[in-house]
C-alpha cells in the first residue's frame, strides 16, 4: 500500500512537470478518441448510405441463383416467404426483384447495365435510391415500358425524360432480346458509380420480356408473383433522434448476423426444404463495406498507438528526470533494505499512474466531444461533390466509440510499462553508497 | 560470541591519483548492547568501516561476521534482505522519504518486511512516542526540524527491532539542543531495550556519551 501511496505522491513532487505530462496524455487520448469517433462516423455514414441506397440490410435468393446467376433460378416459395416476412416483427420492409444483365443504348452511346425489375412501392420502401428521383417520377405500375435511370447514366447517354432507350439482354431461353423503354425518371444515387450501373424497370414487364413468366408457368395472380431476390430491411429498435437513428441502424446490423441462420424465425422452416434459400447479410452482399469496417478499426488503433507512442517518449523522459533527481533517495531505499523487485515495482507503478492519470480526462473529453458532435454533426464545406462520389453526405455525425476505450486503456498500460523499463533499469543499477553521496 | 566480528578487513579505493586504503587490515568486534563511537578525523575511514559493517560496501579482503554469518560472502540480493532484517541505519542527512509522513516513514521498513498495517502502525506510533514525536506523526519531513527528522530516522531504524543500529555522524547537522535530545533518546533505548548502537562521529558530545570508543586513524585502530 505504501508503494502505491509513495508512487502517487512522488508524481506530485514536481506538480507542473506531472501536470504537463498528464495534460499531454489527456490531449493525446482526446485527439485519438475524437479522431476515431470522426472516422467511424464517416465510415458509418458511408455504410448506412450504401445500405439505404441500394444494398439493403439483407437479401434472400435461391441457392442456384446465388451460385450461377441463372435467370431461371427464381426465388422458390416466394408467396410463402412473403407471407412469413409480413408476420415477422424483425423485418420492417422487403422488396422482391428480378435481375438481368443488359446493354443500354441511346442515340448517343451504350453501356453495360444491371436491370432491376422492381415492384415500385416495395422498392421505394426499402431503398432510398428509388425515392430520390430528381427528374420525372419513379415507376408507377408493374407492366409499362418505362425506365428510371441514374443521373450519371443520363448524362453519359445524353437522355432525359420521355427519351427512348433500348435494353438488350438474354432471355431465359437463351435468345438475345431487345426492348424499347421510355425514360420516366432520373434518380440520384448514393454513388456515381451505381448511378451508371443500375436502372429500374417494372418487374412484370422485364419478366415477360425475358420469357420468365411464360416459360416457367408462373401465375401472375397475387401481388408478388416472381423474383430472383428479395431484399429487406430490419427494424431499428432504438429509434431516438435523427442522427442516432442512422448509427443505431448500423449498430443493430453489426450485431445481426444472418449468414446462415438468419435470425428471422419465419425463415427457419423454409430453409429446411428441398430448394434451399440463401440469406445474405449486407456484409456478405457488399463485403467491401465490412472490410472497410475492419480495416478502419485496425487503422484507428494503429493511429492511436502512434499518438500514445509519442506520449510514451515524453513519459520516459519525465521518469528519467525523476530518477536523476531522486538518486540519493533511491540509494537510501536500497540501503535500508528495499530490494530490486520492489524498487522496480515503485518506478513502474509511478510511470503507470502518471500515464493513467491523463487517461480518464482524455476519455471524458473525447466522449463529451463525440456526444455533442454526434448530435450537431460536422458539415464539411466545399467537399460535398467529392464526398457524394463515395456516397457520403457532407454532414458527418461522429460516433461515440466506447468499444475503443478499453483497448486504449490497455495500450496506455502497455506503453507506460514499456516506457518505465529504461528508467527502472537506471534506478536498479544505482549503487546505494555512491547514490547517497549525490547532493 | 560477539554480535559483530571483523577479521582483517581491508578496503581500498582506486582513483586516478592512485590507491587509497580506507580500512587497513582492521580486526575488532562488537558485543550486543554496546553504545560505541568510532571516532577520528575526516578521511580516517569511519564511514567506510560503517558501510562495510552495514553490508553497503564490500571489503577487498577480510571477513565480517554478524551473528555468525559472513556477510562478505552473501550475494547482493541476500545482502539487501540481510540489511532489512538485521540492521538499522541512521544517516547524517536524515534521508527520510519526503512524500511520507513521520508515521509512514517509521513504518516503512516494516512494510518492506511484510508486516500488516495494524501492527506496523502500532509499532511506528510506539517508537514515535519514544522519540517524543507522537504529536508530529502525520507531518511530512519538510514540516519537521532537522532534529525532529533525525529522531524520526532513529525511530525508523528501530522499527524492525534490528540486531544493531549504524549511525553515520547522526548529529553532524544538528544544533546542541537537538543533539542532546537525540543522544538522550538513543541512550535510553540502549539502556531499556539493549539496542546496540555504533556511531561514526567526530562530535565531542557524542564521544562523551559513548561507552566504548574506537579511535581510527588512516584506516587502522589507534
Amino acid at each position: 500500500m505504501h508503494t502505491i501511496r509513495m508512487a502517487w505522491r512522488n508524481i506530485w513532487r514536481s506538480p507542473w512537470r506531472s501536470a504537463v505530462v498528464i495534460g499531454s496524455m489527456s490531449l493525446g487520448v482526446w485527439a485519438g478518441i475524437t479522431m476515431i469517433g470522426w472516422a467511424t462516423g464517416l465510415n458509418d455514414a458511408r455504410t448506412v448510405s450504401m445500405l439505404d441506397d441500394n444494398v439493403g440490410h439483407g437479401r434472400m435468393l435461391s441457392a442456384d441463383f446465388a451460385e450461377s446467376q441463372d435467370p431461371r433460378a427464381i426465388l422458390p416459395h416466394l408467396p410463402a416467404i412473403i407471407e412469413n416476412l409480413q408476420s415477422d416483427s424483425s423485418v420492417s420492409a422487403f422488396a422482391p426483384r428480378v435481375l438481368v444483365q443488359a446493354m443500354i443504348q441511346s442515340g448517343s452511346g451504350a453501356a453495360p447495365m444491371m436491370v432491376l425489375g422492381v415492384y415500385p412501392e416495395a422498392e421505394q420502401s426499402v431503398f432510398s435510391a428509388a425515392r430520390k428521383v430528381v427528374q420525372g417520377r419513379f415507376l408507377k405500375d408493374l407492366e409499362s415500358d418505362e425506365v428510371v435511370i441514374g443521373e450519371e447514366l443520363a448524362k453519359r447517354l445524353e437522355v432525359g425524360i420521355d427519351d427512348r432507350v433500348v435494353l438488350t439482354f438474354q432471355d431465359v431461353l437463351g435468345e438475345v432480346h431487345s426492348a424499347l423503354y421510355y425514360v420516366v425518371g432520373v434518380y440520384d444515387g448514393a454513388s456515381n458509380l451505381l448511378e451508371e450501373m443500375m436502372l429500374y424497370v417494372p418487374v412484370l414487364n422485364i419478366a415477360r420480356q425475358m420469357q420468365l413468366v411464360d416459360s416457367l408457368g408462373i401465375a401472375e395472380n397475387g401481388r408478388f408473383p416472381v423474383a430472383h431476390e428479395l431484399c429487406f430491411r430490419v427494424r431499428d429498435p432504438y429509434a431516438m433522434d435523427a442522427s442516432l437513428d442512422r448509427l443505431n441502424v448500423q449498430d443493430s446490423l453489426r450485431r445481426w448476423n444472418v449468414s446462415k441462420r438468419s435470425g428471422i424465425e419465419s425463415l427457419d422452416p423454409l430453409a429446411l426444404e428441398e430448394s434451399p434459400l440463401v440469406v445474405r447479410s449486407w456484409r456478405s452482399i457488399s463485403p467491401e463495406l465490412g472490410y472497410a469496417d475492419e480495416v478502419m478499426a485496425q487503422s484507428l488503433l494503429l493511429f492511436m498507438t502512434i499518438i500514445l507512442l509519442a506520449m510514451a517518449f515524453g513519459i520516459l523522459n519525465t521518469m528519467l528526470m525523476a530518477i536523476l533527481e531522486r538518486t540519493r533517495e533511491l540509494g537510501m531505499l536500497m540501503a535500508i533494505g528495499m530490494n530490486k523487485r520492489k524498487l522496480f515495482a515503485l518506478i513502474v507503478l509511478e510511470t503507470i499512474l502518471l500515464s493513467f492519470a491523463g487517461l480518464p480526462i482524455g476519455l471524458a473529453l473525447g466522449h463529451s466531444t463525440l456526444a455533442i458532435t454526434s448530435k450537431t454533426g460536422i458539415t464539411l464545406k466545399g467537399v460535398e461533390k467529392g464526398m457524394a462520389e463515395f456516397g457520403i453526405d457532407s454532414t458527418i455525425y461522429p460516433v461515440i466509440v466506447p468499444e475503443y476505450y478499453l483497448p486504449i486503456a490497455g495500450l496506455v498500460f502497455v506503453l507506460a510499462f514499456l516506457s518505465a523499463l529504461y528508467p527502472a533499469r537506471k534506478a536498479l543499477k544505482l549503487n546505494p553508497i555512491e547514490s547517497m553521496r549525490v547532493l | 560470541m560477539a554480535l559483530i566480528e571483523l577479521h582483517n578487513v581491508i578496503k581500498v579505493y582506486e582513483s586516478q591519483s592512485g590507491s587509497i586504503t580506507a580500512v587497513d587490515d582492521l580486526s575488532t568486534s562488537f558485543d550486543e548492547g554496546e553504545f560505541t563511537a568510532i571516532v577520528g578525523p575526516s578521511g580516517c575511514g569511519k564511514t567506510t568501516l560503517l558501510n562495510a559493517i552495514g553490508g553497503l560496501d564490500r571489503p577487498n579482503k577480510g571477513q565480517i561476521h554478524i551473528d555468525g554469518v559472513n556477510i562478505v560472502d552473501l550475494k547482493d540480493r541476500d545482502l539487501i534482505d540481510f540489511r532489512l532484517q538485521h540492521i538499522g541505519f541512521v544517516f547524517q542527512a536524515y534521508n527520510l522519504i519526503p512524500v511520507l509522513t513521520a508515521l509512514e516513514n517509521t513504518a516503512f521498513i516494516l512494510e518492506l518486511q511484510g508486516v500488516n498495517k495494524k501492527d506496523r502502525d502500532a509499532r511506528a506510533m510506539e517508537l514515535l512516542e519514544a522519540v517524543g514525536l507522537a504529536d508530529r506523526a502525520n507531518n511530512r519531513p519538510n514540516q519537521l526540524s532537522g532534529g525532529q527528522q533525525q529522531r524520526v530516522a532513529v525511530a525508523r531504524a528501530l522499527a524492525s527491532r534490528p540486531r544493531f543500529i549504524l549511525a553515520d555522524e547522526p548529529t553532524a547537522n544538528l544544533d546542541s539542543k537537538s543533539t542532546e535530545t537525540l543522544l538522550d533518546i538513543m541512550a535510553q533505548l540502549n539502556d531499556k531495550e539493549k539496542t546496540t548502537f555504533i556511531f561514526s562521529t567526530h562530535d565531542q558530545r557524542v564521544i562523551d556519551r559513548a561507552r566504548r570508543i574506537i579511535p581510527l586513524e588512516d584506516g587502522k585502530i589507534k
